[in-house]
Parts: C-alpha cells; structure tokens; sequence
C-alpha cells in the first residue's frame, strides 16, 4: 500500500486569511445609502415631525442654501424631540420648544420679535427686486404642538402685512 | 547548514525552501494592501449612520391665500365665509361645520362635505375660516388646510385664538 504524503502549506499552521473584499464593498454601499438618505438639520429646516395629509397635496420646493430670499421660513420645534413613533409623552410633545428662523431661535410667544424678523426679510427680498406681495410666510411645525403655538405667528404675520402663508406637509397619500 | 524538514515517515517535506532549492519558481507576490483599518473605519461610520439616521422625507407646501378675517390679511372681498372648527377630542379630532357637529370620521370624509359645501356656491369666491381651539395638535390643523385646499376653496383664513 503506497504511502500518503500530505503536502503542507507553507505558511504557519493557524494563520487563516478571509477574503474581505465583498465585505469591503457591501460595508461601503451601506455606507453610501446611509449617507444619502439622511435627513441632515440645516439652518433654514430644522430637524421636525412633519404631518403627511390625506391625499397631500403638497408641491415640492427645492432646497438649497440662498433659496428663500422671497419667503420666510419658521419652524417650529417640539420639547419633545425624538421621532413622534418613540414619543411616550403626548403632553411634552404638544408643548412647543421654541420657534426657529434660519437657525435663530425665538423664545415662544415673543411676537415682537417674529414681527420685526419678518419686516426686517420682507425689506430684504424688496431690495433685491422681489414683489412685495409675493412674500410668503412658511409654517413649518411639529405635527404634535397644539395650535395656541402656531397662532402667534399667523398674528405676526397679518402685523407685519404679508398677505401670504404656506403650510409645510410631507407628500404623498398619509393620513391619520 | 540545517537538515530538511522531513515528514513523520522520513521523506523529505516539500516546503518553500525545498521548491527554492529545486528551482521552482514562485508567483511574483500580489499587491494587497491593509485593509484592516479601512474596514474599521468603514464600520465605524456604518454605526454612526445606522444608531444616528434619520430619513430624509419628502416634504413640500400646501400654498394658501388668506383672507382678512382672524389673522393674516391679503384684502379683498370676502363673501360669505363657512366656518369649520376643530375640536380636540382627547383621541383625535371633532369638526363642527357653520357651528353645527359633524360626525366626520376620515379625512376624506371631510374632504366631501367642503368640496360638496364648495359646490353649492355655484362658482362664488368663497372663503373659508378654520378655527381651531388652542389644544389642537397641528397635524389636524394642516389636515383641514390640505383638505380645503383640495375642496378648491380660494381664500382659506385661519381664526384668532380666544
């Protein structure tokens, strides 16, 4: 009976080598995805629960830095700042935090100030030749905070003469 | 200089040195990189984005035109406007219509009754004023804004807090 002669690798017994290339790739496409479909806070949008109607009929508008010389743009933001399915409190989550206009806060009900952002925008947007009447004031709010938060600013609004106001929505069919 | 290597039966193990000295030649070696910390990096950004993200939504506006009455202003004529107000529930949300409860249980629902009230002004610019108490949460709000809006009502007011 012929003797078997078992051939031995040359490397070291117990040095075992992976192959992490497609662990590699599939690390890096999920990074990538990551990367893409996060929601990123900016000045201007702060990081909210919006509220998708039924059958939303909200058009889209691009973002972009410098975008809204011709609206002005308020958030605002609910004490309760964790995504609404995770929210445990509804009574901290209808309290509003504060309201924000390009990342400035403004304390809730301080509608003096709301006032005087909004004139100071609307001259603003006049001098770089947009229409007066054009101006717009966007509500941008937490879906969860009672409407004793967002009146003020529609008070704000008619004080300081601007004869528009958008409501910001998610798109899409939703509904509650 | 050293003896070969030999297996437990006494032949001579084939090792690199013995396929050196036999003149067995080698592929030259690959060109591979470390990519130990690559992969460390890698998957420490994927746990920063996965314990951190927060997807993105599409969001757009639902544009309104607004009348004199209870807030922001535009001017011009108002001409019969319906009232719809918005009562919390405790659960969710009751409507009352020109004062009078609705028993509206979707959205849709309520989408109906507007567009039908919007109907029976026979082509009239009609305005509508939602009130909404101060305990309302602002979904609600943006829902009856949505579903006037889609009822094709032209000026949509919101009333004053009391």
């Amino acid at each position: 009976m012929p003797k078997t002669v078992f051939k031995l690798s040359d490397q070291p017994a117990g040095d075992i080598s992976f192959n992490v290339v497609p662990l590699v790739d599939v690390t890096v496409m999920l990074v990538m995805f990551f990367i893409l479909t996060t929601e990123v806070a900016s000045k201007t949008y702060a990081v909210l629960e919006l509220y998708r109607p039924h059958q939303s009929i909200a058009v889209k508008v691009e973002k972009g830095v410098g975008d809204t010389p011709n609206r002005v743009i308020v958030n605002i933001l609910s004490k309760d700042a964790t995504p609404s399915a995770n929210r445990q409190d509804p009574t901290l989550a209808a309290e509003a935090k504060e309201y924000q206009i390009d990342g400035q806060p403004i304390m809730i009900g301080d509608k003096e100030t709301l006032v005087r952002t909004f004139r100071a925008r609307k001259a603003d947007a006049k001098s770089l030749k947009f229409k007066e009447e054009d101006f717009s004031v966007e509500i941008r709010g937490d879906k969860d905070v009672n409407y004793m938060y967002v009146a003020p600013i529609l008070r704000a609004a008619a004080e300081a003469d601007i004869a528009k106001m958008n409501i910001t929505a998610l798109q899409g069919a939703g509904g509650v | 200089m050293a003896a070969a290597p030999q297996t437990p039966n006494g032949q001579e193990a084939v090792t690199a040195r013995s396929r050196k000295a036999r003149g067995i030649k080698y592929p030259k070696p690959k060109f591979a990189p470390n990519v130990v910390p690559l992969v460390d990096v890698m998957f420490m950004l994927l746990l920063f984005f996965i314990l951190g993200t927060r997807f993105r939504q599409e969001e757009g506006i639902i544009p309104g035109t607004l009348p004199a009455i209870g807030g922001v202003s535009s001017g011009g004529p108002v001409f019969e406007p319906r009232m719809l107000t918005l009562r919390n529930s405790g659960t969710g949300v009751s409507y009352e219509l020109q004062g009078a409860a609705v028993g509206l249980s979707s959205p849709e629902e309520l989408y109906l009754q507007l567009a039908s009230m919007h109907k029976a002004t026979a082509g009239a610019e009609v305005s509508i004023i939602i009130k909404p108490l101060p305990s309302v949460p602002w979904g609600y709000v943006v829902e009856a804004f949505n579903q006037a809006v889609r009822a094709k009502f032209d000026k949509i007011g919101f009333a004053a807090v009391e």
